[in-house]
C-alpha cells in the first residue's frame, strides 16, 4: 500500500462522509426542533430509497429525477407522521416518543419486506460506474454525488432557517416554546412542517444511500446508529456538527474497513460511536440550530 | 404499621396462591404437548416482559438491547454445557449470572446516558455484540450452534424452570417495587435530577436495576435456547426479542403485574395463528404497540380496572 492510495482512501473517506452527514441531518433536524430521537429514521431512508426503487423501476427515469416525485411523498408521511403520532405522545414523557418511534421502525422494515421481499436493491446507474481521475485521485462517483448532495442540503436548509419565516419560526419553537406562542406560533403546526421537512431531506438521503450501497428492508437501523452517532458527535440539533460528525464518521468507516478488514468495519464505527457516546454523552461539540 | 398491613394483606392470600400454584404445577401433567409448548412461552415472555416493563415504566429505564442478554444467556448454556461438560440446569443458572454480570459491566458505559441516549446506546451495544459472535468461530460464528445435549429433554421439564422464572419476575417486581431500591427507582423515573439532589444514588439504582432485570432476561434466554436446541448471532441477537417484550408490556399495560399476563397471552396466540407468516406477526405487533402507545398508554389492563373500579395494592 503505498502512501497516494492511502491519500485516495482517506480522500474517499472525506466523500463518503458528506453522505453520512446528509444522511444525519433529518435525524439533526428532528432532535433540534422537536427534541425527539426519531428511531425510524433510517428505515424512513429506506423506505424512500424503496419508493425510489418503484419509481425508477416504473417509470425508467433517472435517479436523481425520482426525486422530484419521492421528496414531496416523504414530506406528506413526516407531516402525517407528527400530526398523528409524534404530536399526541409528546405530551405523555420523554419515553413514549421513544417507544413510538421503536414501533413505527419495527412496521416499515416488515412493511418493506411484505412488499418488497428480502432481496437486495440497488439504485445504482451505469454512468455512477465510470472511473474518474482527479490529481492522480480516484473519487467514487458515488461518494462524490453523496458528498454533493450533502453541501447543497446544507446550505438550503441552512438558507431556509435563516431566511424564511417559518425556518424562523422552526427554530424559535425549541429554543422557547412559551415566547413561540406568544408572538402566535403554534408550535403543533410547526412541528408538523419541521417534521415534513426532515422527512424531505431523508428522502434526499434516501436515495443517494440507495444508489452508493445495496439495501434490504431491515437496512434502516444502521443508518439510524451511524446518523445518531453523526449526530451525537457534531452536538444535538447542529447542522454544522453534523457536517464535521459526517466526515469523522465517514472516516471511521474507511479506515476500519482498512484496519480490521471489512466485517469488522460496521462494529469498529459502532465501537467509535458508543466511546464517544461513553467520554462526552453531550456531544463533542455542542451547540444548537 | 405498613410492613405490618402488607403482611396480613399477604395472609389473606397465601391459600390462593398456593392452590394457584399447585394448579400450575398439575398442568403439563394433563394438558397436551401442544399447550405444554405455549405454556413455556408465555411463561418466558411474561418474565421477560414483567422485568421490561418495570423498568420502563418505573425507572424510566428503556432498553432497546434486551436481545444482548437472550443471546448471551442462550449462547452461555449451549457453551458451558456443550464444551465444559457442565449439567444442563446448572449451565442455565450460570449463565444466567453471567448474563447479570454482564449487565453490570454493561451499566458503567451505558447508565451513564439518559432517556433516549441509553435506549440507543444499549441497541448499539446489541449489534456490537451480533457482530461480534457473527464472527466469532469459537461459537460457530454466522452458522451458529446446534445445542446437541437439550435434544433429550422433554417440555414437561421445560415447563417447570419456565414457570419457576415467571414467578421469580412476579416477585422481583413485587419486591423490586417496595423496597427502598424501589423507591429510589421510581423517584428516578418521575425526576432523576430531583432524585439526585435528594440523595438518592441514582447510578447504583440504575445498575442494580438493570442487572436484575437482566438477570431473569438471561434465564429466559437460556431456558429458550433449551427449549429451541439451536442458536446463530442472528437470530440470538434480533432486536424482534425486544419488541416482543415491548408488546407484551405495552398491551396489558407496562408496569404493572398483571398487564403482562394479557399480553403474553395474546402474544402467543397470535404467534400460533401467524405462525407461518413470519414478517406478518412483527408487522401486526408493531401497528398494534403503536395503537396501544397512541390510543390507550396505561394498557388494556390499565382500562380494565379503571372501568371495573378494581382497586389492587400496586404495582398490580
Amino acid at each position: 500500500m503505498d502512501i497516494l492510495s492511502f491519500v485516495n482512501l482517506i480522500f474517499n473517506g472525506l466523500l463518503l462522509g458528506g453522505l453520512f452527514a446528509l444522511t444525519a441531518f433529518g435525524l439533526s433536524v428532528f432532535a433540534g426542533i422537536m427534541r425527539v430521537i426519531n428511531i425510524a429514521h433510517g428505515d424512513f431512508a429506506i423506505l424512500a430509497a424503496y419508493l425510489a426503487f418503484s419509481i425508477i423501476d416504473f417509470l425508467k427515469i433517472d435517479p436523481f429525477l425520482s426525486l422530484l416525485i419521492v421528496a414531496p411523498i416523504m414530506f406528506v408521511i413526516g407531516y402525517l407522521f407528527q400530526k398523528f403520532t409524534i404530536n399526541r405522545v409528546l405530551p405523555m414523557g420523554a419515553n413514549q416518543p421513544v417507544l413510538v418511534t421503536f414501533a413505527l421502525s419495527i412496521v416499515i422494515q416488515n412493511l418493506l419486506l411484505l412488499l418488497f421481499t428480502a432481496d437486495a436493491r440497488s439504485l445504482i446507474t451505469p454512468y455512477l460506474l465510470t472511473n474518474i481521475e482527479l490529481f492522480g485521485l480516484n473519487p467514487s462517483p458515488r461518494y462524490a454525488a453523496g458528498f454533493i448532495s450533502a453541501l447543497i442540503v446544507f446550505a438550503a436548509i441552512f438558507i431556509f432557517f435563516k431566511k424564511t419565516y417559518l425556518g424562523k419560526a422552526m427554530r424559535a419553537v425549541p429554543f422557547d416554546s412559551e415566547a413561540a406562542k406568544m408572538i402566535g406560533i403554534k408550535s403543533d403546526v410547526v412541528y408538523n412542517y419541521a417534521a415534513g421537512l426532515a422527512m424531505l431531506v431523508v428522502a434526499i438521503a434516501g436515495v443517494l444511500l440507495g444508489i452508493t450501497f445495496t439495501f434490504y428492508p431491515d437496512t434502516g437501523p444502521v443508518y439510524v446508529l451511524l446518523s445518531f452517532g453523526v449526530v451525537v458527535m457534531g452536538g444535538l440539533g447542529s447542522l454544522k456538527g453534523s457536517l464535521v460528525g459526517g466526515f469523522i464518521m465517514g472516516e471511521a468507516l474507511v479506515l476500519g474497513g482498512f484496519f480490521f478488514g471489512s466485517r469488522f468495519q460496521l462494529m469498529f464505527c459502532y465501537l467509535v460511536i458508543l466511546i464517544i457516546l461513553y467520554i462526552k454523552p453531550q456531544g463533542l461539540f455542542g451547540g444548537r440550530v | 404499621m405498613e410492613e405490618e398491613f402488607r403482611m396480613a394483606n399477604l395472609k389473606n392470600y397465601y391459600t390462593y396462591i398456593v392452590i394457584a400454584l399447585a394448579f400450575l404445577a398439575s398442568l403439563p401433567l394433563w394438558v397436551g404437548g401442544f399447550l405444554r409448548d405455549a405454556l413455556i412461552l408465555f411463561f418466558l415472555y411474561l418474565a421477560a416482559a414483567e422485568v421490561w416493563g418495570f423498568m420502563a415504566k418505573h425507572a424510566g429505564i428503556v432498553s432497546l438491547g434486551q436481545q444482548i442478554f437472550m443471546g448471551v444467556g442462550g449462547y452461555a448454556t449451549a457453551v458451558l454445557c456443550m464444551y465444559y461438560g457442565f449439567p444442563l440446569w446448572a449451565s442455565v443458572i450460570i449463565a444466567g449470572l453471567f448474563g447479570a454480570g454482564l449487565a453490570g459491566v454493561l451499566s458503567f458505559p451505558l447508565l451513564r446516558l439518559r432517556g433516549v441516549y441509553f435506549s440507543i446506546g444499549t441497541f448499539l451495544a446489541a449489534e456490537i455484540i451480533r457482530l461480534f459472535f457473527n464472527s466469532w468461530e469459537f461459537v460457530g460464528a454466522g452458522k451458529g450452534l446446534i445445542f446437541k445435549d437439550a435434544y433429550a429433554i422433554s417440555t414437561t421439564l421445560i415447563y417447570y424452570p419456565a414457570l419457576a422464572i415467571g414467578i421469580l419476575s412476579i416477585f422481583l417486581v413485587y419486591f423490586l417495587y417496595h423496597s427502598k431500591l424501589g423507591f429510589g427507582l421510581r423517584s428516578i423515573g418521575a425526576d432523576e435530577d430531583a432524585a439526585s439532589g435528594l440523595g438518592v444514588n441514582t447510578f447504583r439504582c440504575k445498575a442494580s436495576c438493570f442487572t436484575l432485570a437482566s438477570l431473569i432476561t438471561s434465564l429466559v434466554g437460556a431456558v429458550n435456547v433449551v427449549h429451541h436446541t439451536y442458536l446463530n448471532p442472528t437470530s440470538a441477537f434480533s432486536i424482534s426479542w425486544t419488541v416482543n417484550f415491548l408488546f407484551v408490556a405495552v398491551i396489558g399495560g407496562a408496569g404493572t403485574i398483571i398487564g403482562p399476563f394479557i399480553g403474553s397471552t395474546i402474544f402467543v396466540a397470535l404467534g400460533y395463528l401467524l405462525s407461518q407468516y413470519l414478517g406478518l406477526s412483527l408487522l401486526l405487533e408493531g401497528l398494534v404497540v403503536l395503537a396501544i402507545l397512541i390510543a390507550i398508554p396505561e394498557g388494556v389492563w390499565g382500562v380494565i380496572s379503571r372501568k371495573l373500579k378494581v382497586k389492587l395494592k400496586p404495582p398490580f
